[in-house]
């Protein structure tokens, strides 16, 4: 992992990037009484006498076209990106989400596919970002009125999509995508990144619901968010923010939140106390948003082997067929993710962790499964691709 | 310091050294004497290693361990061989040898208690003084296949192991966790005395969280070395990986030495804090660190006048555009804006890179030099994004005021075409509200649309529905009107109006900027008054999927069914043929049927109260059960959001600073019910 971008030359005067707010004028009009901001974020530095291993962000496996032309890719597109680039959640009484936009332009960038990544793009730009701010509201159904169901962002949207940019900008250099980069990974940065916490900087899931101040358990974190190989390469639109001790506290999270005799992470982590919990309210579980956890570690090469040990005791049992939703009182299945994209996510972290070829059966995408398990299995496969490649050998 | 990308920390290190040493060769004022290259006993005036004071102990850090076939340490292993065997007249020319090779060095005290090793060990000690580690430990084995009861000294394997160990650290030396996985298998591996493993080691734990373990190892050499050299490069080591305050705290423990007191220095604040310590060489090194530490936040030191003095010294000496950029952000960042305005163009003229011109736009524009801070972000916009989106923010400020001042036509061109080029919302609902204030209606209504495609945010759909209206253009107006009911209340607030259209603008009086082309060949009508009239905002390029005109529809219809996907999009230059060629069929799913939707809206968290309320008509519940308005909370507790908001609501008095341009535009319309943008 890098631990480079605070240090990195390039900050010497990243001081003040944000003195703009990342927000951009035209836009922190209402709620918020504006905000002329001339403060740094306290992250902004010159790094002057920090020469720390200044690998360049740059640097590293890419993203752009390792999807290659993918069959998966094209199925994937017929299927849930629409001509004008809404990707539909078919589970989930098709809406849309910025997870779902995110995802897609990720893939799309995997795949080289520069008209599918604009008309996701245009569709996500058009339609999600009313907010006052440079954030992405986070939900989209076709058959209500307003279309956008919520104002507040998800913070993982926003981290893919800004990543995407980034990737989709160094690839094939089109300004608007910098720039549009930039503005979100600089917002969501000011704005849902608690970077003083005694856990070292933790991700609010949204801008709201879920601070000190609006919980009585707050903050809340929830592990999947920290999409670890986007906290590598957003230093490139947003040199200011210290990418690496965010990576850092992912980690120092996923090792405080061994709960339970799986020693597995819940969905909703309480931040309040200095030793992590479940939190208030939500049912304890494993399930559909921590799987990705394993995901996005092994995509960045981030982590220790102890660090991946539960979910490979969890998903090397006999059961290979299907991914167990878990609850964490007990470590005991309550349900069962039965689509076989989701056993991408076990081949993949066995693949990183000891080397075990993908199974063959897993290189192609099956047909009739849902967008979730669809696009964690293209998902874990570009992972492979980059990071991996040996696994898909032979 | 953009001059530190070298991939090593050593080398790194050197280089800083070597920054600083042109520094304490100022004279008396700033650096102690022996700091000095003149003084040192070293000699060679263009080595770094002269700001080590009175050694070279410590050479690992002075050069490329990777290029560099001397070990870090003097190697002392051949003089403890024949001490250890009491062969006296070798140890006594090896260490006439080592003196030769390493001027600072002197013997160490235990060689007359060294044990002797078995005779039978000789060839194994070859092994290992040649650093052949795998071959002794493969003679070892041999051997002990043949005699399993032989064991090798304790000396030779507590040496080995501790050899294998720095070999093993200095091999993993690019990969901190493995670094650290390795200390922490057997921290005993670790020679006390061998500082540059020590370094390796604390520079990992701290570039993997452990921050405490890496201090407790800094401090170690501080504790057991007395080497001037390692002392001083284990404090410019602990600045460049821990926390400034922590640093601090190895900084305090400098040895105060008198003698080492300038006698031309008169600073009683530094004398009084930590006069005459030891680490005083390396003054500039500790000012840069609590600058840094500063301008991170992070709790340090603040650097004393005298210091402050010297740093600035040197850096306007060196020139280093590194270094006089450090300072403009410094006094940046303490509001001294002319002294950074100084600062950063002395950098620039010294070759300061993009992030330095993002600086000097910034300090231009806290100054209100906004005409020049424009220039400067436009002039480094390709090589930094940031000067990019700053250069489009500073003028969007201006053609967002209510009453738009001329501005030069060249000016706006030059502007349509970055904000083109970028897709930017914000820099299009500028020149939209401009045109629109301007009473260039059309070339509002086309920036309205690409900024409503771009960044559909309400006061920019607001906007575009005013424009909508003032042309007259009913059915896209109420269409947009009613595909934001239940999230944008100002946009369905129109409907409730008395004054459709709005009041007058301003421009109402003016004849309205020529149009292009056909201005040139009419003489321009004279203007009534100079000051008001405006620049005229070209019409963005064609290439986007506009709007066609729809037919008329009768006025208060709503709710009026609308497809309430916002379909405007204008994708960039560089995809819009890609875009042109309808896909073949089958490349995209299809839009999926779905229910049309009700024409009661239905609760939005973070939208707020919608104007029909108060007249008692309710909306459906949220998605998540809402049953009552809700808007979006303030900034949440510990972001950089909240400081933001604290610090500005603190400066508040301080007249014209840099403020949300299209906020001061809208929020002006919202508590005026008068006025427009």
């Amino acid at each position: 992992m890098s631990l480079a971008t605070r240090a990195r030359a390039a900050l010497l005067a990243a001081l003040l990037l944000a003195a703009l707010p990342a927000g951009a004028p035209a836009r922190a009009q209402d709620a918020q009484q504006g905000e002329a901001v001339t403060v740094p974020p306290a992250t902004a530095v010159p790094g002057a006498p920090q020469p720390a291993a200044p690998s360049r962000p740059a640097s590293g496996p890419a993203l752009a076209g390792s999807l290659g032309d993918d069959p998966g890719w094209r199925a994937y597109r017929a299927r849930f990106v629409t001509e004008r680039g809404r990707i539909v959640d078919t589970a989930n009484g098709l809406i849309s989400h910025s997870e779902g936009q995110g995802y897609g332009l990720l893939l799309a960038v995997a795949a080289g596919d520069r008209a599918a990544f604009e008309r996701i793009w245009g569709w996500t730009r058009a339609n999600l970002m009313v907010r006052t701010d440079e954030l992405i509201a986070w939900r989209w159904t076709p058959d209500q009125r307003p279309a956008v169901s919520d104002m507040n962002n998800a913070t993982d949207g926003d981290i893919l999509v800004a990543w995407a940019l980034t990737e989709a900008a160094e690839a094939w250099g089109e300004p608007s995508y910098r720039t549009a980069a930039r503005r979100i990974a600089v917002e969501f940065g000011r704005k849902t990144i608690l970077f003083k916490d005694p856990h070292g900087p933790l991700l609010l899931p949204a801008v709201s619901g879920f601070s000190a101040r609006e919980r009585a358990d707050g903050p809340l974190v929830n592990l999947s968010y920290w999409v670890f190989p986007a906290l590598q390469r957003l230093a490139i639109v947003a040199p200011e923010y210290d990418w690496a001790a965010l990576i850092r506290s992912g980690v120092a999270v996923l090792r405080g939140s061994r709960f339970g005799p799986a020693s597995l992470p819940t969905e909703w982590i309480s931040a309040k106390e200095e030793s992590l919990r479940p939190a208030d309210g939500f049912p304890p579980l494993f399930s559909y948003n921590a799987v990705r956890v394993p995901l996005y570690l092994a995509w960045a090469g981030v982590g220790r082997p102890e660090d991946y040990a539960p979910f490979q005791a969890l998903w090397g049992g006999i059961d290979r067929e299907r991914l167990p939703i878990v609850d964490t009182r007990d470590g005991r299945p309550v349900e069962w993710l039965s689509e076989p994209g989701y056993t991408a996510l076990p081949a993949l972290v066995a693949c990183a962790r000891d080397g075990t070829p993908i199974p063959e059966s897993l290189r192609t995408v099956q047909d009739n499964q849902n967008y979730y398990p669809t696009t964690l299995h293209l998902l874990a496969l570009t992972a492979a691709r980059m990071r991996y490649p040996s696994c898909l050998r032979s | 310091m953009p001059q530190i990308v070298t991939p090593r920390a050593g080398l790194a290190l050197a280089l800083l050294l070597a920054g600083a040493a042109p520094a304490a060769a100022q004279g008396g004022s700033s650096g102690s004497s022996s700091g000095n290259p003149a003084d040192n006993p070293a000699g060679g005036a263009a080595a770094p290693r002269v700001v080590y004071g009175d050694g070279a102990r410590a050479p690992a850090i002075l050069v490329d361990p990777e290029t560099s076939t001397t070990p870090g340490m003097v190697d002392e292993s051949a003089l403890r061989y024949y001490a250890s065997q009491k062969q006296t007249a070798r140890m006594k020319a090896e260490i006439a040898r080592l003196r030769r090779l390493y001027p600072g060095w002197s013997e160490p005290a235990d060689l007359d208690s060294l044990q002797p090793s078995p005779p039978e060990e000789a060839p194994l000690w070859d092994l290992f003084t040649a650093g052949r580690f795998q071959d002794l430990r493969a003679a070892i084995d041999a051997r002990r296949s043949v005699d399993p009861a032989w064991q090798p000294s304790e000396e030779l394997a507590r040496k080995l192991r501790r050899a294998e160990f720095r070999s093993s650290v200095r091999a993993a030396g690019k990969n901190p966790e493995a670094v650290v996985a390795l200390y922490r298998a057997d921290p005993s591996a670790l020679d006390p005395a061998d500082v540059e493993s020590i370094w390796t080691i604390a520079d990992a734990l701290a570039a993997t969280g452990a921050a405490e373990d890496a201090f407790n190892l800094y401090k170690s050499v501080l504790d057991g070395s007395g080497d001037a050299g390692a002392r001083l490069a284990t404090i410019q080591k602990a600045m460049a990986h821990i926390k400034m305050d922590q640093a601090e705290r190895l900084i305090a423990m400098g040895r105060q030495d008198p003698g080492r007191q300038d006698p031309g220095r008169q600073d009683p604040g530094r004398q009084g804090a930590e006069g005459g310590s030891e680490f005083d060489a390396i003054r500039l090194d500790i000012t840069r660190a609590r600058i840094a530490a500063f301008l991170h936040d992070e709790p340090a030191q603040t650097p004393s006048v005298a210091d402050l003095t010297a740093f600035q010294a040197y850096a306007r000496k060196s020139g280093d555009p590194s270094q006089t950029g450090l300072l403009g952000w410094y006094a940046y960042k303490r509001r001294q804006f002319r002294e950074a305005l100084e600062w950063f163009k002395q950098a620039i003229a010294r070759g300061g890179d993009a992030m330095v011109a993002h600086g000097l736009a910034h300090t231009l524009r806290e100054l209100n030099m906004m005409r020049e801070a424009e220039e400067v972000a436009y002039a480094w916009r390709d090589r930094f994004v940031g000067n990019e989106l700053l250069f489009i923010d500073i003028l969007e400020r201006k053609l967002t005021l209510a009453n738009p001042p001329f501005i030069e036509p060249a000016r706006i061109e030059r502007y349509a075409k970055v904000v083109n080029a970028t897709a930017s919302g914000e820099g299009a609902q500028g020149l939209a509200w401009y045109a629109y204030n301007s009473c260039q209606f059309d070339a509002a209504l086309e920036w309205f649309q690409r900024a409503v495609a771009w960044l559909p945010g309400e006061s920019t759909v607001f906007g575009y529905a005013l424009t909508l209206q003032r042309l007259k253009r009913q059915r896209p107006y109420l269409e947009v009107v009613n595909r934001y009911d239940g999230l944008f209340p100002k946009v369905v607030e129109m409907l409730f109006r008395e004054d459709t259209g709005g009041p007058p603008l301003p421009c109402a009086n003016q004849p309205p900027p020529a149009p292009a082309g056909r201005g040139a060949a009419r003489p321009e009508p004279p203007r009534p008054d100079p000051q008001a009239s405006y620049g005229r905002v070209p019409r963005p390029d064609a290439g986007g999927r506009g709007e066609a005109v729809p037919p008329a529809v009768q006025r208060n219809e709503f709710p009026l069914a609308v497809p309430l996907d916002n379909p405007l999009r204008y994708p960039p230059a560089s995809v819009q043929r890609a875009l042109a060629e309808a896909p073949a069929p089958g490349t995209y799913a299809r839009e999926p049927a779905t229910q049309s939707p009700p024409l009661v809206a239905r609760r939005v968290p973070g939208a707020g109260t919608m104007p029909y309320e108060r007249y008692g008509y309710t909306l459906l519940r949220g998605y998540n059960g809402l049953d009552k308005p809700e808007t979006l909370g303030p900034p949440p507790q510990g972001t950089l959001w909240q400081d933001q908001q604290a610090e500005r609501g603190r400066n508040a008095a301080e007249g014209d600073r840099f403020s949300v341009p299209g906020r001061a535009a809208s929020e002006r319309s919202a508590a005026n019910d008068k006025g427009y943008p």
